[in-house]
């Protein structure tokens, strides 16, 4: 079953200084959730991530691609159907300070959330409110506006606000960012903790430990692309042992643990030129004498599953020829 | 005590009026360190525990709102013997030691360094700017030259390249490099990192601490680093300190930490947390931060598991556990006792 499918997304942003190249921030995604799924998403600033996580809820429009939901073309949708069809997507932004309206309190920024997604409760809002507030602990937090909450609780109304409406998809961006061990815990624990089993979340995150243990499966961005998708299992920097399944780039991030007893890896600085795949330029396993150097300049990969479920892009790790 | 410290604070107290308010409120209580030469000091605890505040306090770079109002504080370039106060009695700022303390001996890298960076200038123009104080009197040719070097020092690829870009330009892990450079452009003796690695990627990080690192090994340079990411903390802390709502909690060498626990009930608390996430168990079990309210006693008493009749009435002693390592609680007082 399928809960929302995404083929061959593209984003390019116009550059920011006139005469640069254009900025391609997403370049061509496949991706598929399934409900009550958790997905991570992780890849360095910059990678696609968030941007790709708006396209996929049209937050931003895609320059190219198809998007379905339960099977219907969500990108054909207009205005007023979307509108409509948001209280079933929702996103969590990265900047819980933001993303609240300063002169609204928390009791009037959840009200207008049931006005817009509930209509039917809107007549029993008060009791939703209170509800809603005791759940997320913010008691007594009713009339107060974002500037005079903690980092911690203008996140919670954030996450409250994107609940409410019981999402059956949630992006999630960067939501514990920036926040420290204990609050950390707890806004975990309310997002995640008492959840619909088939509410989807993708989960986009510097943080692997934590990608580790609320995903399921774990998509590494790198320029615009899904490198490799793999079980969250294996996000483990304790556990190299299979290295040879890792795309060059997932080695490098897992090994740059800091927890771990592992060395990072040596990054080459290669001169970078378009064209080919996105990351040779930083790639320790590939040597440019090699015959396979060859295509790793002229061929972006094709993402692959060899002999199992985990997608990679990787012309080292595929090509039968030159298998190490 | 610390046997030759570059840095020595007593009883800094730090009072702020919020916005709206008429009473000012105390976020800094008593804070009394010492931080040994040449050494990596952690200062971890939550946000609003006052990490920032006291180090930006005791160097001058608080911000106008805020104002010292009790402690000393010295600055001890060349042992103790030269001991120069930088916060007088009953915090009065002492203004030559403080422009001494701008000028080559302490650096600063504030926290969100695309922030720090004047958006207007250049990356060059920012770190020349620190060259010309360290090194006023020397050729323009020689202050570009120095420029470049501390770019390349912070391995920033290219130097000369990213000299004529401006920070919007930069990646987060170019843009916290650069803010290091320039940092370090005044030479300084004593660095402030303040949370270098918040937002970085995990390969970008280990970048950022191994740098600091490096710099420190390199140049015989002091560095205190303000994190609240304790695997950063494990990875470079020689010494601890923890601070909570204002108040030092536990100060000590670093095997008083790790593997841990810390013998302060709030150290122990919080490095369970950060075990639980990194091990699954988000959230289970700990129940909800109970918020603060006002009190007489220690600090923590609302969320201590440990609490006797004493934490509620007034705020515990500092115990000195053992040589080095000072804690402030009730019940390790009364244990050690």
């Amino acid at each position: 079953m399928t809960l929302l499918a995404a083929t061959d997304i593209r984003k390019t942003f116009a550059p920011r200084i006139k005469d640069d190249p254009p900025v391609v921030a997403v370049d061509g995604v496949d991706l598929t959730i399934a409900p009550g799924e958790v997905i991570g998403l992780v890849g360095e600033s910059g990678s696609g991530k968030t941007t790709l996580g708006k396209l996929l809820l049209r937050i931003i429009e895609p320059d190219a691609g198809s998007i379905t939901l339960d099977g219907a073309d969500f990108r054909a949708l207009g205005a007023p159907e979307l509108r409509a069809a948001r209280t079933s997507v929702q996103m969590i932004y990265q900047a819980a300070t933001a993303c609240l309206n300063p002169g609204l309190t928390v009791d009037q920024h959840l009200r207008e959330t049931i006005a817009l997604h509930r209509p039917a409760d809107l007549a029993r809002a008060d009791d939703l409110i209170a509800e809603t507030l005791a759940a997320f602990r913010l008691e007594g937090k009713g009339s107060a506006r974002p500037r005079e909450l903690s980092g911690g609780q203008r996140r919670r109304v954030g996450v409250a606000r994107c609940l409410l409406p019981r999402p059956r998809l949630v992006i999630a961006d960067e939501p514990t960012a920036g926040l420290d061990a204990s609050v950390k815990s707890e806004v975990l624990e309310l997002m995640l903790g008492g959840r619909d089993p088939d509410q989807a979340w993708v989960f986009i995150s510097h943080e692997l430990d934590i990608v580790r243990f609320v995903a399921d499966r774990v998509l590494v961005m790198y320029r615009g692309r899904i490198v490799q998708e793999l079980p969250a299992s294996r996000i483990d920097p304790r556990n190299l042992d299979d290295v040879d399944g890792l795309h060059p780039y997932t080695e490098r991030l897992l090994r740059s643990a800091l927890t771990a007893d592992v060395e990072p890896v040596e990054v080459p600085r290669r001169e970078a030129s378009s064209g080919g795949c996105p990351y040779r330029a930083e790639c320790h396993r590939v040597d440019p004498s090699a015959p396979l150097w060859q295509r790793c300049t002229e061929q972006v990969p094709d993402p692959v599953r060899p002999g199992g479920t985990a997608r990679i892009s990787c012309h080292l790790l595929t090509d039968p020829e030159t298998h190490r | 005590m610390v046997s030759d410290p570059i840095l020595r604070a007593e009883d800094v107290w730090v009072r702020v009026t919020p916005r709206g308010a008429t009473e000012p409120v105390a976020v800094v209580r008593g804070a009394s360190f010492s931080i040994p030469r040449g050494s990596q000091t952690c200062v971890v605890g939550e946000s609003g525990s006052g990490k920032t505040i006291l180090m930006r306090s005791i160097l001058g770079i608080s911000s106008a709102r805020s104002g010292v109002t009790g402690g000393q504080a010295w600055f001890q370039p060349g042992g103790a013997s030269q001991a120069r106060a930088v916060l007088g009695p009953s915090g009065r700022r002492r203004r030559r030691p403080l422009a001494r303390l701008r000028k080559g001996w302490a650096g600063y890298v504030f926290q969100h360094p695309q922030e720090a960076l004047d958006p207007f200038r250049t990356v060059g123009a920012q770190v020349l700017d620190s060259v010309r104080v360290a090194r006023g009197g020397e050729s323009r040719e020689a202050q570009q030259a120095k420029m470049l070097e501390w770019l390349d020092a912070v391995r920033l690829p290219d130097p000369r390249g990213v000299a004529r870009l401006h920070p919007h330009e930069l990646s987060g892990g170019m843009a916290q490099r650069a803010a290091i450079a320039t940092a370090l452009g005044t030479e300084p003796e004593f660095l402030v990192a303040d949370e270098p690695t918040t937002g970085l990627d995990w390969s970008v990080r280990r970048e950022i601490v191994e740098l600091l690192g490096a710099l420190c090994r390199e140049r015989g340079m002091t560095l205190v680093l303000i994190s609240h990411d304790f695997q950063v903390v494990e990875r470079m802390a020689e010494r601890v300190i923890v601070m909570y709502r204002g108040e030092l909690l536990e100060d000590g060498p670093r095997k008083r930490f790790f593997p841990g626990p810390g013998r302060h009930p709030y150290t122990a608390e919080l490095q369970t947390r950060v075990r639980d996430l990194e091990e699954g168990r988000a959230g289970t079990g700990q129940g909800a931060i109970v918020a603060p309210e006002r009190t007489e006693g220690c600090r923590f008493v609302h969320r201590c598991p440990q609490v006797v009749h004493a934490c509620k009435t007034g705020m515990p002693p500092d115990v000195v556990v053992n040589n080095g390592h000072r804690v402030r609680c009730h019940v390790v007082h009364r244990k050690d006792a």
